[in-house]
């Protein structure tokens, strides 16, 4: 392992050197805003596959850092949420998660093709990716679960000599500051356009109308529906669509205030499904937000929830919608769109769906 | 180690996360967290993906890594604790079926922890060495706990371990939604926690947001009121800069400490308690932190963390800690067969 002292005066000469190991399937060691990274050309197998063979960790994947937001387009798909953070926050700490277009090697990338990726906020390694044309991989210089190295000589108290070795070179500016490492989020769940409009569209016309003007009328009204639905011999499923703070939740407190439910119906945001029961059976209430695939609430046991006399409510449709009018030409379930929409502050239009 | 030891291998699966731990009474030797083994905390493991996380192929290799890291084998181990509510039902499934499996193949007795407990008694843990949060301290009944975290936001009075009372919590969001649904407002990504807290760093709490539950005397929480005034106030801007944004970031960082504040000083009022225990992921923000220290502090209240990082969020050691003051009671599960989940379990 070579070790090249960084200076304001030799970064032309280091970039060179960086440049020679990584066209040839090198490892570099380098500095980011965070701790030193561990970089290869994360287009190329055999560099990347030195990578994992460092980490010592073989199925998790590691980011990559590009020189900026046109070469991070190339590799990622970027939506609304995506190019708000690249926009507002990179170069920065961040690693922003985004869907794959499989342009880098695949062990990089997670089982759902989604890939991180950082913009550095230090001008040196940004200028040496720029230089490099395409990103290298950034993932801490550490085995995986050790401590980051801030500096070289953490790195070499704590790197084995056989792993030091798989490195080329180390390019070293001294120490770095002790910072957290970087923020990750993933915008894949947040396809904004759903959020807010775009909506499902229901081709048929409505078979109920409602304004609620409180959250109160809105649990009356959900109390009033489901008092005319529950004497049917099959499972009920109240699909409720309605953007953020439309009063989903209101409605479903609505139902459980008819089932006479007197635990306080809570978020099921986080825990996915709340359970309720209720003399026989269960008023079930799911959020399929933070589901990455539909398909999913089937893994959740949802078929055992279709029991007579049981009620379900979903919240976040989309994902599910395919499922759920599956279930309903199967005659599973009875299954009641709701959809509600914010006319002003507190008023809101109910729309029944039968 | 003494007949009285308890080594414990413990089990949590109450929600988006495998953990396996072994603590040695209330010392933590292992506590091993599936997301950020298997995967990396830098990148993977953020959207639960059911399936994979349900997977009994996970718990495994989990509890592998936490004998090991522990250097203690199954024969040594005296009894294995698992979370059997509240949560997530599939999840806390897997868990107890594999707790149950490996109590009857190593014939070991069975202790079933509520995983609020847990979080509760979390600043009890100490570490290999018997250093903690309470090494020069003697805990002091009753005490209230502070439970905040993505599915729970509640306050608890303890009047000893083992007799708790719920004094509040939420009616609608629990503070980590709240935190993961604006950060969905505002073009964020997930989860909404450690983004909002990073950009609240650098953004003024300029931007006034209603203190929800002001004019209640009752200890709930609420926050959807609070959701829908930020929904509100971000439809109505027209330019969402990164200005904005940072100082959006930090008023709403400071209202949801400033709302689990109000109901905390209302509760130390009623309740004037010498200590504060507090769990969950959110206490990992600073901000929060801060502020209820500065509440705690003009009620002579010490704060009581967990002494790392890794017991605030869902982890195993912290159900072993509990499993421990369990095993001492001899609270164990009479008939292994019959233990169930409760994804609505209660304090």
């Amino acid at each position: 392992m070579d070790i090249f002292k960084l200076k304001s005066s030799n970064q032309a000469q280091a970039i060179k050197t960086a440049l020679k190991i990584l066209r040839n399937q090198g490892l570099i060691v380098y500095p980011t805003e965070t701790c030193f990274g561990l970089g290869a050309d994360a287009t190329n197998e055999k560099a990347v596959e030195k990578i994992f063979q460092f980490k010592g960790e073989r199925n998790k994947p590691v980011s990559i850092a590009a020189a900026d937001q046109e070469m991070a387009e190339k590799y990622v798909r970027l939506n609304r949420t995506a190019l708000n953070l690249y926009q507002n926050f990179l170069p920065g700490p961040l690693t922003v998660i985004s869907f794959s277009q499989g342009k880098v090697v695949k062990k990089l990338e997670s089982n759902r093709k989604t890939l991180g990726v950082r913009i550095p906020d230090l001008p040196f390694t940004l200028k040496l990716i720029k230089a490099f044309g395409r990103p290298i991989t950034t993932t801490s210089a550490n085995v995986s679960n050790a401590k980051p190295p801030f500096s070289l000589k953490d790195f070499q108290k704590y790197t084995s000599q056989k792993r030091q070795n798989l490195v080329n070179l180390f390019i070293d500016p001294g120490s770095l500051p002790k910072r957290e490492s970087s923020t990750v989020v993933d915008t894949t769940l947040n396809e904004t356009l759903i959020l807010r409009q775009g909506q499902i569209s229901f081709s048929q016309k409505e078979t109920q109308k409602f304004v609620s003007n409180s959250e109160g009328e809105t649990r009356k009204i959900a109390q009033k529906i489901t008092e005319t639905v529950r004497a049917r011999n099959l499972p009920v499923i109240f699909a409720l669509q309605g953007e953020l703070g439309a009063g989903k939740t209101q409605f479903v407190k609505g139902i459980a205030s008819s089932l006479k439910i007197k635990e306080p119906i809570t978020s099921p945001t986080f825990t996915l499904i709340k359970e309720y029961p209720f003399n026989q059976n269960t008023l079930y209430h799911l959020d399929t937000w933070r589901l990455e695939e539909g398909r999913e609430i089937l893994n959740l046991g949802f078929n055992k929830m279709l029991q007579k006399g049981n009620l379900i409510a979903i919240e976040w449709l989309e994902k599910v919608k395919p499922i759920l009018e599956k279930i309903a030409r199967e005659k599973k379930a009875k299954i009641i769109w709701i959809k509600i929409e914010p006319l002003t502050e507190d008023k809101r239009k109910i729309l029944i769906y039968e | 180690m003494s007949k009285k030891d308890w080594l414990i291998l413990s089990l949590d699966t109450s929600c988006d996360d495998t953990s396996a731990a072994v603590t040695l009474n209330d010392q933590v030797l292992s506590n091993v967290i599936a997301s950020q083994a298997k995967f990396h905390q830098e990148y993977g493991g953020i959207v639960p993906n059911i399936a994979k996380r349900m997977h009994q192929k996970l718990l495994e290799p989990t509890v592998q890594q936490a004998l090991k890291t522990a250097r203690v084998n199954w024969q040594q181990i005296k009894a294995i604790a698992v979370t059997f509510g509240p949560g997530l039902a599939p999840a806390l499934e897997t868990g107890i079926a594999y707790a149950k499996e490996m109590a009857k193949k190593h014939q070991k007795p069975l202790i079933a922890v509520n995983h609020m407990e847990a979080h509760l008694l979390s600043p009890l843990a100490k570490n290999s060495k018997g250093n903690g949060s309470f090494k020069n301290e003697k805990i002091k009944f009753p005490l209230l706990g502070l439970l905040v975290s993505g599915g729970h936001t509640q306050l608890v009075l303890v009047k000893t371990i083992g007799d708790y009372q719920i004094l509040g919590q939420t009616l609608d969001d629990a503070a980590g939604e709240a935190f993961d649904k604006v950060a969905r407002m505002l073009d964020l990504g997930y989860p909404g926690g450690p983004i909002i807290s990073q950009l609240a760093k650098k953004g003024e709490p300029k931007i006034s947001l209603p203190i929800p539950m002001q004019q209640s005397s009752s200890l709930d929480y609420s926050f959807s009121g609070l959701k829908t005034a930020c929904l509100r106030k971000i439809d109505q801007t027209q330019i969402k800069d990164k200005k904005f944004i940072l100082h959006f970031a930090a008023s709403f960082e400071l209202t949801v400490a400033k709302a689990l504040t109000l109901k905390l000083n209302q509760a130390l009022k009623k309740y004037p308690v010498k200590q504060l225990f507090l769990g969950g992921g959110v206490i990992n923000n600073t901000t929060i932190r801060q502020e209820i220290r500065k509440t705690a502090k003009l009620h002579n209240t010490k704060v009581f963390i967990p002494f790392d990082k890794k017991l605030i969020s869902d982890n195993a050691a912290m159900v072993g800690v509990c499993a421990y003051f369990q095993a001492q009671k001899g609270k164990f599960v009479k008939n292994i067969n019959q233990l169930d989940r409760k994804p609505n379990l209660s304090l």
